[in-house]
């Protein structure tokens, strides 16, 4: 007999006291030492006769199922197992019985107990060869099973953070394992031992209509069929109702017999990259239409696509360029051009607009301006020029990763370059992963142990990690461990971040037995946070040093951050002021105001300016201005905002003043008798005041620019442009005439005057001005001129009769001759009558002028006395019946008495009106003057059956040099003043002077003067 | 020897009946019209040396009317002076086809020598 073979945990029994016969009875005896021996061995030793009947069991058999021997021994293994655990291991039993040894694993349920055992089977033979029975040798590996199990949790938590949907079927396709990415895209947890095939169960053809069945799913097919799916896309619907595009790539797993024990499924979510191959359909489309050469190649210079505008500049077909050098079409001298601008586009800058020259298929060189741009993946990594090979490589690169089932997760394991280590605490065996030797970059022969471990931590991380260690070895801290820390680099002594994770597995003694974790490198992410941490206080120290009050917020509507000048401004901090604290010292009016803004920013994600009014820690209320600007990450995504914000308040009031002013401006320009007008630095007008509307009839909006110009009169039109323009070069005072037609027709004359004015910064803004009518006064000119005219005329026909006459009686009076002299005695007496009436008329004239003159400086004085006025009508109608042989004079005296006023002006008017009614009644026989009043006032008529007057001249006649004109009229001689000195005389003296007049009629003058006299 | 015979056309009676009275006494023979009417119907009656005319005249100007007879065949070889008080009148009345002007007023020496210059 030999001992049983501690490795294999097998055992061999060869000599085993009686024959087959005895065994087959039943009478199965062992000898004391063998029983012993047996009974020694930790294993489940049983041995079963070629009838199935039970006939030796050891001790640990007793104690594994709690029986005694005489119990069991005799009993067949149907009855002592039940048809249950029977059928479990029919097949291994008949294996036994037909001389074949075998083995397996099972979970067997036993008496309410649910163990894990080893089962090995050995055929007994008898002296003929012939099977007799078999030994039957358990091994209860629950523990290891239990622990076996633990590391396939490890294993499962790194399987979920793996970046794809993954999902394990068995040969009968239930779901056994599944990741968070498969749960993700399925919506759903499958459940374990129910749900088959995929956890989805509405699946459709990409079409979206055709369902697929679970079990004809790819899944299905693929542990049916023993064969890996790939290419096929199938649509699956979250209970959600969402719909995923994706590709499944189930992959069957076989065991070493190469039977299907199931298959692993991963998932490949391409919806959002079926949009984006639509994308690049469209763009491809593009490319291929394009009439410009695009090509696109790797960062070594390789042709990668070639499109027909490339085919047909250059003559090389794509199938002749693709995959090969760029080179090829660049001439030999300009090589190193292509070295250039590869290394520019490797450092992601695009190069624009360069002209060069290329060489073509038939050796022409050509012009060409050629602009590349550098490919970029999504991390912005430049990756030459196609995204879409590079594109198809990863993919490529994952759907290998899932062919080598056996070692899918470890390779997964690789590629997120996660280390993992082993440690046995209490043999101090350390056993770490390639990834994880790389990280410390420790050779893959070199032994490690903890000390190794602990030499290489970063000596200011060595507490922590002591700690840490220390705390998940306790048993009742559940033995976590997960710690970031600093390690030194075997090879350079260079710090690096690591992130360990791991968990420690106890013994029944609680002795920490097995620690394993995994660990990362991750000193590229922990430098980036350190220098984001940096450039955060920087970011502070600078905010709070700018004059400015400034807040920040995240992309949420709160704002997280008030730097110092904002605090100081508001004499708060930071935390009364965080979220929406800062509201509270907002004006209460304009709070609304400043929560619908924000809101309203933050929809937008736009920026957005306001004003409102703040208070001071001094308790006052501040206008500010709020300038927030929206702020994005660095993939573009909204990040929140940022504002500056500025006390405005004393800018504020003094705007106020300004716009008052320019409130009070507006009107005082509307209201003002003159038009006013503004251009800006182009000349073009952009203010013109209501004045000037109402002058042209033309609204606003019309006269803007050059519209103004519309209602001068044609020969205006162009000169005062000119002259503008001119003036306006040379920053000069402008100053012209124009004529304006006004909406009834009527030429208003216009003098219009600007200067140039400038702004603070003293750069020219424009013109202004203003426009003046100067109608009357251009009137009254041309009147004066008239009169100058007039009045020399008038003076000068009594001068030249006069010098006539003279000349003519000295050349008499030099006459010799007595007789001739006698005989000229009439025509001298006729002479001097002459000049005498000469010399009064001009008298007369030479008085008005002087009267005009008074009138004009106010000098004139009225000498007043109580005088008949009888009188003083006879007196001059007798000095007026001397000037014309043709008309009589009538008086019609119905007044009597005196008035006090200046007896000689009075009849200076007298005369006036009496003179005009001759002058302008020349085919008139008569001119009638009529007196009639009472004791206050008295009327004074004087009627003529003349010319008349048109009733619209009625006023203008008492104007200075007017004078009753027209074509068809004849002119009358006098200066056009006799009627303004009147009505100047009697309105000093109180009175009025009107005028009735009819057209060839004649016309009637009525004087009304106080009478006055003192009774 | 027959006298010259010159016609006046002024409206202005005191300025007309002046010169009137000078010419005759001179030993012209003289007629004067007051309005151009006058002067056009006493004018082809009979035969004028000269025509001494008034610049302004009330209702119809001068210088047309100088224009016309200078355009008028049966008339155009009678000179003409003409006479005005308008300081700028001189220039108007020669353009019009005036064959001198004397401005007002006049010495008589100076109206008497441009008359002996066309009689």
């Amino acid at each position: 007999m030999t001992q049983p073979n501690p490795d294999k945990t097998s055992i061999y029994i060869e000599s085993l006291p009686g024959g087959s016969d005895d065994v087959l009875k039943g009478n199965f005896i062992l000898n004391a030492k063998s029983k012993l021996i047996l009974d020694t061995i930790p294993s489940v030793i049983i041995y079963v006769d070629k009838h199935q009947r039970i006939q030796f069991i050891n001790r640990a058999f007793e104690e594994l199922f709690r029986v005694q021997p005489e119990d069991v021994l005799g009993s067949e293994v149907l009855d002592f197992l039940g048809p249950a655990a029977y059928a479990q291991a029919k097949q291994y039993r008949e294996n036994a019985l037909s001389g074949k040894p075998s083995r397996f694993e099972s979970e067997i349920h036993f008496k309410d107990k649910t163990r894990w055992i080893e089962a090995n089977y050995t055929p007994d033979f008898d002296e003929d060869g012939n099977v007799a029975g078999y030994i039957l040798l358990l091994n209860d590996i629950t523990a290891k099973r239990t622990a076996s199990f633990e590391t396939e949790k490890r294993y499962r938590q790194l399987t979920d953070s793996l970046p794809v949907a993954v999902y394990s079927c068995d040969k009968d396709g239930y779901i056994r394992l599944f990741n968070k990415g498969a749960v993700e895209l399925w919506g759903r947890e499958p459940v374990i031992g129910k749900d088959k095939w995929c956890g989805s169960h509405l699946i459709y053809e990409p079409d979206g209509i055709t369902p697929i069945p679970p079990e004809t799913c790819p899944m299905a097919i693929a542990i049916r069929e023993g064969r890996i799916i790939n290419g096929k896309e199938i649509i699956i619907e979250q209970p959600g109702g969402q719909r995923k595009l994706i590709q499944p790539h189930p992959t069957p797993l076989f065991d070493e017999d190469g039977k299907i024990t199931g298959a692993i499924n991963m998932l490949l979510d391409i919806t959002e990259k079926k949009e984006a191959e639509k994308k690049l359909a469209y763009l491809a489309a593009i490319v291929h239409s394009s009439n410009d050469p695009i090509i696109s190649k790797t960062l070594d210079g390789l042709v990668t696509s070639w499109n027909e505008a490339a085919e047909r500049v250059f003559g090389y077909s794509a199938e002749e360029m693709i995959g090969q050098p760029i080179t090829k079409i660049i001439p030999g001298e300009r090589r190193s051009e292509e070295v250039l601008i590869l290394e520019r586009l490797k450092k992601g800058y695009p190069v624009e607009h360069f002209e060069t020259k290329r060489l073509t298929k038939d050796n022409r060189l050509i012009d060409i301006s050629l602009t590349s741009s550098p490919v970029k993946d999504n991390e912005g990594k430049v990756i030459g020029a196609s995204k879409i090979v590079r594109d198809i490589t990863a993919q490529k690169r994952l759907y290998e990763a899932l062919r080598e089932s056996e070692e899918r997760l470890q390779l997964a394991i690789r590629t997120t370059q996660l280390g993992t280590w082993d440690f046995y605490p209490l043999t101090g065996e350390l056993k770490w992963s390639e990834e994880c030797r790389k990280i410390y970059d420790v050779p893959p022969d070199m032994e490690v142990s903890f000390e190794f471990f602990s030499e290489h931590i970063h000596p200011d991380d060595e507490a922590l990690v002591q700690e840490a260690i220390t705390e998940a070895m306790e048993p009742e801290k559940g033995g976590e461990y997960d710690i970031q820390y600093r390690i030194l680099r075997y090879s350079d002594k260079q710090p690096r971040w690591i992130h360990a994770q791991g968990k420690i597995y106890f013994n029944v003694y609680k002795q920490a037995e097995r620690f394993i974790g995994t660990v990362v490198d991750i000193t590229e992410p922990k430098t980036r946070e350190q220098e984001l941490k940096s450039s955060v206080e920087l970011f502070t120290t600078m905010a709070d040093n700018v004059p400015a009050m400034i807040w920040m917020s995240g992309n949420d509507t709160y704002n997280d951050f008030f730097n110092k000048t904002w605090l100081e401004f508001t004499g708060r901090t930071q935390e009364t002021e965080s979220k929406e604290g800062w509201l509270e010292n907002v004006h209460p009016e304009d709070v609304q105001q400043c929560i619908d803004g924000y809101n309203k920013a933050f929809q937008e994600q736009k920026g957005h300016y306001t004003e409102y009014r703040l208070k001071r820690h001094d308790g006052e209320y501040r206008w500010i201005a709020d300038n927030s600007v929206a702020r994005y990450n660095r993939d573009g995504s909204f990040a929140g905002f940022i504002s500056a914000c500025i006390d405005i308040d004393d800018q504020k009031n003094a705007r106020e003043k300004i716009q008052a002013s320019e409130l009070s401006f507006k009107t005082i320009s509307n209201v003002a008798p003159v038009g006013l007008w503004m251009t800006d630095a182009k000349g073009q007008h952009i203010f013109i005041n209501d004045t000037w509307i109402e002058w042209t009839g033309i609204p606003f909006s019309e006269q803007l620019g050059e519209g103004w110009l519309t209602r001068l009169v044609e020969e205006d039109k162009v000169n005062a442009p000119i002259k503008f323009r001119e003036c306006m070069e040379k920053r000069e005072k402008y100053s012209t005439e124009f004529r304006l037609i006004g909406p009834d027709g009527e030429i208003r004359w216009c003098l219009t005057e600007g200067s140039p004015y400038y702004n603070i910064d003293g750069e020219f803004c424009g013109y202004a001005g203003s426009v003046t009518d100067i109608t009357e006064i251009r009137k009254m000119e041309e009147r004066k001129d008239d009169f100058i005219k007039m009045a020399s005329h008038e003076l000068k026909t009594p001068i030249t009769s006069i010098k006539g006459y003279v000349q003519l009686l000295l050349s008499i009076f030099d006459e010799m001759n007595e007789e001739k002299f006698r005989a000229a005695r009439p025509t001298v007496r006729s002479s001097l009558q002459t000049i005498s009436k000469q010399i009064s008329k001009l008298t007369r004239l030479v008085s008005e002028l002087l009267d005009l003159s008074k009138i004009e400086s106010g000098k004139l004085e009225l000498y007043k006395s109580n005088f008949d006025l009888n009188n003083l009508i006879e007196e001059t109608v007798q000095d007026v019946q001397l000037t014309t042989s043709r008309h009589a004079i009538l008086i019609h005296n119905d007044f009597e008495g005196s008035i006090h006023a200046d007896k000689d002006r009075i009849g200076q008017v007298l005369m006036n009106l009496l003179t005009n009614a001759i002058k302008y009644s020349p085919d008139a026989d008569c001119v009638e003057i009529f007196a009639s009043g009472d004791r206050d006032n008295v009327n004074i008529r004087v009627k003529d059956y003349g010319i008349g007057i048109e009733k619209k001249d009625f006023n203008k006649i008492f104007e200075r040099f007017y004078r009753v004109e027209g074509k068809s009229e004849q002119t009358y001689p006098g200066f056009g003043i006799g009627l303004f000195i009147a009505m100047e005389i009697v309105q000093r003296h109180g009175g009025k002077i009107d005028v009735t007049s009819k057209k060839n009629k004649g016309s009637e003058f009525t004087i009304s003067l106080p009478v006055n006299t003192i009774q | 020897m027959t006298k010259e015979k010159i016609l006046i056309l002024d409206d202005d009676p005191d300025i007309s009946m002046m010169i009137k009275m000078m010419l005759e006494y001179k030993g012209f023979n003289v007629a004067v019209a007051e309005r151009a009417e006058k002067m056009e119907e006493v004018l082809p009656k009979d035969r004028f040396n000269l025509i001494i005319m008034d610049m302004l005249l009330s209702g119809v100007n001068g210088v047309d009317i100088c224009m016309k007879l200078k355009n008028d065949q049966q008339f155009s070889h009678i000179p003409i002076i003409m006479i005005s008080a308008h300081p700028n009148a001189k220039s108007v009345c020669l353009e019009a086809g005036a064959d001198h002007f004397v401005a007002k007023p006049f010495d008589m020496e100076e109206m008497l020598t441009a008359i002996r210059r066309f009689v």
